[in-house]
């Protein structure tokens, strides 16, 4: 821990010294939403008045400055109106800039949309985990929820294993909110959001993209579409598995050493890709050193866009275009020099020492 | 205390947190934590003025994530298995235990009640063995824990802990105030309060590291050369030579932590090989990510992954590679130690 000696900083909070654990929190009583159906047809248009809204918005979060209570409020209702008509598949034309994990480093997303280009001029999929372990998990969760809400057919947000009420009570986002707005109310807003986030996408008929990976309980994408989405991420199940599994060079189906989802083998993805006459199922969930890697002889690409992840593991960053022809690009990066962000003020993660 | 010596102390400070962290979600039992932290209540102000409730609220309070209390737990199982091979080997010995560099460790509270074979000494810096001290000395259960009578009649606490010595030199269990880069001192310590014909071994758990290899390499030496029959557990970060260990230095300096051998003795061979250098024949050695799939059995590993939801299994195994548990042994036979070094 850091040790600034003696500086003269007493607080009046009384000490809990006894090494019990203290239940979590007054957050456990949270109410799931009734599950229902996602809506048919194309979402209402925006108005000019909520146009501005948004831009205001955008250009707020842009320089990293968290939204009020009451605007993340309204934005989360916004996005709300434009999720609901999404699909569980939902369908993404090329080209495409496809990006994984985020974790709330802000920072790192910005030069993301520098080496990639600007949203709307470049269309994006993010393929889930843009909140915990970062220190900007509000800012930047809120920056790409309203660029979904103001441009809605140029970005894909898919849902990922850390956008849960439970994960997010572990990895870090329900204490920024916390510290960041006084209260737990921007963490519910945003985790009963995250309910409605698609699960999958499917780019051009072609590329299946999900954040962790295939279910024993799912053979055909029409098994995908037939889940209902809307609830909290299950322990268990096809929902669990999509955004927990990971591909293995282990054939077949083995227990995940995460402790939810499967990992699955290069037998499972050929055939799952067979079955739905796909050409490469993309992924993100892994940290991988150089940002993206293959497996299953390319019928399997893992894609993390996280650089430094947790400012400790040192790996590149990277993104995948795919063009209208469907040749695919990747392109590396690594974390962004931060001149706002003094190096002294910041945390340093953990070591053991 | 110079800064840098304070520094050093403070990682103390964050070992101890991530034991609390460890042991308030299970990875680990450890009853005299508290008892620990009833001692730094009362006497961590004598050591720090005005930031001493600071410090004592992030030990306590820091909530550590997944990877840091499964990493915390294996490097304190690890440790804990070798003393206990060790005290099976020698069953019918006396032996000595010596923890360079013990800070808060609870071990000799656990392991010398229901082993009375040991002799148990801890080194560490003046400020560091007088807060421990005073802890021990204060607290009924820590005191007959190791064989002493508790002090209770305090009448002014200032007075008490002003007048206090800096060591505690009981019958089998001695807490030692030196600087260990001091090699006279050590040579005089080791001279007049132990053994070296008893079976001896000695942890260094986060201690080299910090100590410039010069130092190190004397430190080694002296220990070697004074004991017949020794072994040496080092648990230590590695690996200064990848973009992982180039970050972790970065970070590190942010606090004023150097590592000073760990850009030089940056990988597992190189750490290996300076020990050979040095004289030790037995030269085990593995990274703590193999530690933990070789060691543990299914039973605990699965209790151990029920505790917390793991969300990234690729940044734990990174984090563990790069940390090692080195064994190394000299002037007796211990080819039946049957826990598995890869290298």
């Amino acid at each position: 821990m850091d040790l600034d000696t003696d500086v003269q900083m007493e607080d009046a909070v009384e000490l809990d010294t006894s090494l019990e654990e203290e239940e979590v929190n007054s957050t456990g009583d949270y109410s799931f939403n009734q599950p229902f159906q996602t809506k048919e047809g194309p979402p209402p248009e925006l108005s000019s008045q909520n146009i501005n809204q948004l831009d205001e918005w955008i250009e707020h979060l842009s320089k990293c400055q968290p939204l009020s209570e009451e605007n993340v409020r309204r934005l989360c209702k916004m996005a709300i109106d434009v999720l609901q008509f999404e699909e569980n598949v939902q369908p993404v034309n090329v080209p495409v800039t496809i990006c994984g994990d985020v974790h709330g480093q802000f920072h790192d997303l910005m030069e993301l949309f520098k080496i990639g280009g600007p949203c709307p001029d470049t269309n994006y999929l993010f393929m889930g985990d843009y909140v915990d372990r970062g220190y900007y998990s509000v800012e930047t969760v809120s920056y790409l929820v309203a660029m979904k809400v103001r441009y809605p057919n140029r970005i894909t947000i898919l849902r990922g294993n850390h956008e849960s009420r439970q994960i997010t009570q572990v990895y870090g986002f329900y204490d920024e909110c916390l510290r960041k707005y006084g209260s737990a109310n921007v963490w519910k807003l945003f985790t009963d959001l995250f309910d409605y986030f698609p699960i999958t996408a499917l780019v051009d008929n072609k590329i299946f993209c999900l954040h962790g990976g295939l279910s024993p309980l799912i053979e055909t994408i029409d098994q995908v579409r037939e889940l209902n989405r809307i609830q909290e991420v299950p322990h268990e199940g096809p929902m669990c598995d999509l955004l927990w599994s990971d591909p293995d060079d282990r054939g077949g189906w083995g227990i995940s050493p995460r402790g939810a989802g499967f990992t699955f083998g290069q037998d499972i993805s050929e055939q799952f890709n067979h079955t739905n006459g796909l050409s490469l199922i993309a992924r993100a969930h892994q940290l991988v050193m150089e940002g993206y890697s293959w497996s299953h002889q390319e019928s399997v690409v893992t894609i993390f866009s996280a650089p430094n992840y947790c400012y400790r593991c040192g790996n590149q960053a990277a993104i995948m275009e795919v063009d209208e022809q469907h040749s695919r690009q990747f392109l590396q990066y690594d974390p962004s020099v931060r001149p706002g962000e003094p190096t002294v003020t910041r945390k340093t993660p953990d070591y053991f020492l | 205390m110079d800064r840098n010596t304070k520094v050093i102390r403070s990682t103390d400070y964050d070992a101890l947190s991530c034991r609390i962290s460890a042991h308030k979600k299970q990875y680990i039992q450890d009853e005299y934590l508290q008892h620990i932290i009833h001692g730094f209540e009362k006497f961590l102000k004598y050591e720090y003025k005005l930031s001493s409730r600071r410090i004592l609220n992030s030990i306590i309070n820091s909530v550590k994530l997944p990877i840091i209390n499964r990493g915390t737990y294996i490097r304190t199982r690890s440790i804990d298995l070798i003393i206990e091979k060790f005290l099976e080997k020698f069953e019918s010995d006396d032996v000595q235990i010596i923890n360079l560099g013990a800070g808060s460790d609870t071990r000799p509270f656990k392991y010398l009640p229901t082993n009375e074979q040991i002799s148990w000494v801890e080194f560490d810096f003046k400020d560091s063995t007088k807060l421990k001290n005073a802890t021990i000395v204060t607290d009924p259960i820590l005191s007959k824990k190791i064989g002493i009578k508790p002090i209770s009649d305090i009448e002014n606490l200032d007075n008490f802990y002003n007048g206090l010595n800096d060591s505690l030199i009981s019958d089998r269990y001695k807490l030692i105030a030196i600087d260990l880069r001091d090699i006279k001192t050590l040579q005089d310590i080791l001279n007049q309060f132990l053994n070296k014909d008893k079976p001896t071994l000695i942890i260094s758990e986060c201690m080299l590291c910090y100590t410039e290899s010069l130092n190190s390499t004397e430190i080694l030496q002296t220990l070697k050369s004074f004991f017949t029959k020794t072994s040496i557990v080092i648990y230590d970060p590695i690996g200064g030579d990848d973009n992982f260990g180039n970050v972790m230095i970065e970070n590190l300096k942010i606090r004023n932590i150097s590592m000073p051998s760990l850009l030089e003795f940056n990988t597992l061979d190189k750490y290996s090989q300076r020990l050979k250098d040095l004289g030790f024949q037995d030269v085990k050695i593995d990274n703590l990510n193999n530690i933990m799939n070789n060691w543990i059995n299914d039973d605990e590993k699965r209790r151990i992954s029920k505790l917390e939801f793991l969300d990234e299994l690729e940044e734990l195994n990174l984090l563990l590679e790069h940390y090692c548990l080195i064994l190394t042994t000299c002037g007796f036979d211990w080819s039946e130690f049957d826990l598995e070094f890869t290298q």
